[in-house]
């Protein structure tokens, strides 16, 4: 019997989302999450998307972080435009697992997970969402080219 | 780059062969120095390029920083 996966890839190049509707959802709020988080200073996840990129500077270079917000805000807008598709397009899977890889790294921030150890010993319904994304970003990963 | 505890191995090959172009095995070679060694250099040369991947990499949700070659 062959595996089940979340996205196939087809023959045309498009990649077709096999997600349950719960699937879905859960997906569609990872994405808006990151969507609110950058132009909502005081979400709580806004702090965890432009970590310094220099850290021998006093501060980082305010360009960068402005060019880092804008790029990560069009990805997000863009993976929500079409999280509801039943076929993406490369460009739209380089946007959903750049997304959702940021609400994984975010999620880790906010749970307070800094090594391997510490994601131990929290309880699966803890790290539930952690565990989620990363079931997601897996699948997603073998067929973004 | 660096290490987390939480980014799936092949998501983090997936993005460093769609960012610097890498084959698939030094993206995945990268990736292990990575996991085993806690940070890899990724790429180095001249600073404005330097700083340019290491936004595509934050962009992509990973980890990264530039340092000056002592």
């Amino acid at each position: 019997m062959a595996p089940l996966h979340l996205f196939i890839r087809r023959r045309d190049g498009r990649i077709e989302v096999r997600v349950a509707e719960s699937g879905r959802e859960f997906i569609v709020k990872q994405m808006a999450r990151v969507a609110a988080a950058e132009s909502d200073s005081a979400h709580e996840w806004h702090s965890y998307l432009h970590a310094p990129m220099n850290p021998s500077a006093d501060a980082d270079d305010p360009l960068r972080v402005f060019e880092r917000q804008k790029a990560t805000a069009t990805n997000a807008e863009l993976a929500l435009l079409s999280a509801h598709e039943e076929f993406i397009n490369n460009v739209e899977a380089w946007a959903w697992l750049t997304t959702l890889q940021i609400a994984l790294r975010s999620e880790m921030m906010a749970q307070g997970v800094f090594d391997s150890a510490n994601l131990d010993v929290k309880s699966e319904s803890e790290v539930a969402d952690i565990r989620s994304l990363q079931y997601v970003l897996f699948e997603l990963a073998r067929v973004v080219s | 780059m660096w290490d987390d505890p939480v980014t799936p191995m092949p998501v983090v090959v997936a993005i460093l062969r769609k960012i610097f172009a890498f084959p698939n095995a030094k993206a995945t070679r990268l990736m292990m120095t990575v996991h085993h060694e806690g940070r890899a250099i990724v790429w180095s040369g001249q600073r404005d390029r330097a700083e340019a991947y290491c936004v595509q990499l934050h962009v992509a949700g990973l980890q990264a920083t530039i340092e000056q070659d002592s």
